[in-house]
C-alpha cells in the first residue's frame, strides 16, 4: 500500500460516513413525511366520508377501536402461544426437581392437559363454523377463546416443567383442589398407587423366598 | 420466560375461562346449537314473531350469554377446594402482602403450603388401604418373626 492510498483511506471513510448520514436523514424525512401524509389522508377520508357528523364519527371510532382491541388481543394471545411453544420445545428434560408439590403438579398436568388441548381445538373448530355462518365477530371470539385455551395448556406445561407451578395463591388453590378432588374420587392422593402390603419389605428377597413366604401366609 | 411473566400470562388466559376448558367448550357448543335452533324455528314458523326477534341477535350474543351461565355453578356451588381452604389461602395471601416478602419467599410459602396438604393426605404407601391387605401384612410380620413392613 502506497502513501497516497493511506491518505486516501480516511477521506473515503469520511465520504462513506457522510453518505451514510445523508441516507439516514433521507430515510427519516421520507418516513416522517409518509406517516404525516398517511394521517392527513386518513383524516381527510374520515371527514369527507362522514360529512363532519360527530356521532357517526364517534360510532365509527368505537367500532374501529373494538375491532382493533380484538385484533391486538388475538395477536397477543397468538404471540404468547408461539412464545410458550418455542420455550416448551426441548425443555422436557429439565424437570429434575422431585419435590412432592412438583410431582403433584406433573400429575395435575398429565390428567388435565388433554382436556385443554381438546377444548382448545374444539373451540377453534367452532370458530370455523362461525365463519361458515358468516358471523365474523363470533368467529373472532371463538378463535380468541380457543387460542387462550391452547396458550393456557402450553403455559401450564412450561410452568410445570420449570418447577414454577404452584408458586402463587391461585395455582396453590388449584393444586389443593386437585389433591382433595383426587382423594375423594380414588381414595388416594395423586401420585400414589395401591401397593401390595409386602412389596417394600420383600425387595431384598429372591423370587423363591417370596413364593415360600406367601405360601406360609396362605397356609396360616 | 420467567416465573412472573408466565404466571401473568397464565392468569390472563385463565380469566378468559381457559382454567375450565370443558365448561368453555360446552358453552360455545350450546350457544351455537341454540342459535341454529332459533334460526331453524324462524325459518319453519315464519308467522311467529318471537323466533324472528330472537334470530335477529347474532351468534356472538348467544355465546356471550351462554358461556358465563356454565361458570355460574363455580360461584355458587361447592366444586374445587373446600371453603375453609379457600379462606386459609386468602388469609395467607393477605399476610404475605402485609409482610412485604419477596417473590421468591412468597413462592416458597405457597410450595410449603401445598406440601403440607400433600403430607396431610398422604397415607403410608407401604400399606394398602384395604383391611384384607392389612391382615396379610400382619400375618407376614408374624411369619417372619417381626420383620418390618416399611
Amino acid at each position: 500500500m502506497s502513501e497516497h492510498d493511506k491518505d486516501q483511506e480516511p477521506q473515503d471513510k469520511d465520504q462513506e460516513s457522510k453518505a451514510y448520514r445523508f441516507g439516514v436523514y433521507l430515510g427519516r424525512t421520507v418516513g416522517v413525511s409518509s406517516i404525516v401524509g398517511f394521517f392527513f389522508t386518513l383524516v381527510s377520508i374520515i371527514l369527507t366520508r362522514f360529512d363532519f357528523d360527530p356521532i357517526k364519527f364517534l360510532a365509527s371510532l368505537v367500532d374501529a377501536a373494538w375491532k382493533l382491541s380484538l385484533t391486538i388481543g388475538f395477536g397477543a394471545l397468538l404471540g404468547a402461544l408461539i412464545a410458550a411453544f418455542l420455550l416448551v420445545r426441548g425443555r422436557g428434560e429439565e424437570s429434575a426437581s422431585k419435590l412432592p408439590s412438583d410431582i403433584v403438579s406433573e400429575n395435575y398436568f398429565s390428567e388435565n392437559g388433554r382436556l385443554w388441548l381438546m377444548a382448545g381445538g374444539g373451540i377453534c373448530l367452532f370458530g370455523f363454523i362461525a365463519v361458515a355462518m358468516s358471523d365474523l365477530a363470533a368467529s373472532a371470539l371463538c378463535f380468541v377463546l380457543g387460542v387462550a385455551t391452547l396458550s393456557h395448556y402450553l403455559l401450564t406445561k412450561l410452568r410445570v416443567e420449570r418447577g414454577f407451578f404452584g408458586s402463587n395463591a391461585s395455582e396453590a388453590l388449584e393444586l389443593i383442589s386437585f389433591i382433595t378432588d383426587h382423594a375423594n374420587r380414588t381414595g388416594l392422593p395423586p401420585g400414589s398407587r395401591a401397593s401390595r402390603p409386602y412389596d417394600l419389605s420383600d425387595r431384598t428377597k429372591t423370587a423363591t423366598d417370596l413364593e415360600t413366604s406367601r405360601g406360609q401366609v396362605r397356609t396360616r | 420466560m420467567t416465573d412472573m411473566a408466565s404466571g401473568f400470562l397464565r392468569l390472563m388466559t385463565g380469566m378468559l375461562g381457559a382454567g375450565y376448558p370443558m365448561r368453555l367448550y360446552v358453552g360455545v357448543a350450546i350457544g351455537t346449537l341454540i342459535k341454529m335452533f332459533v334460526g331453524v324455528l324462524a325459518f319453519v314458523y315464519p308467522d311467529q314473531v318471537v323466533w324472528h326477534a330472537l334470530d335477529v341477535f347474532s351468534l356472538t350474543w348467544y355465546l356471550v350469554i351462554v358461556i358465563p351461565l356454565l361458570f355460574a355453578p363455580l360461584a355458587f356451588g361447592h366444586k374445587g377446594a373446600p371453603e375453609s381452604v379457600a379462606h386459609q389461602v386468602k388469609t395467607i395471601e393477605l399476610l404475605i402482602s402485609q409482610a412485604g416478602f419477596t417473590k421468591v419467599q412468597a413462592a416458597l410459602i405457597w410450595k410449603s403450603l401445598i406440601d403440607k396438604y400433600i403430607k396431610a393426605m398422604q397415607p403410608d404407601l407401604s400399606r394398602a388401604p384395604k383391611l384384607a391387605d392389612l391382615y396379610k401384612e400382619t400375618a407376614k410380620e408374624l411369619s417372619d418373626g417381626g420383620g418390618h413392613p416399611s
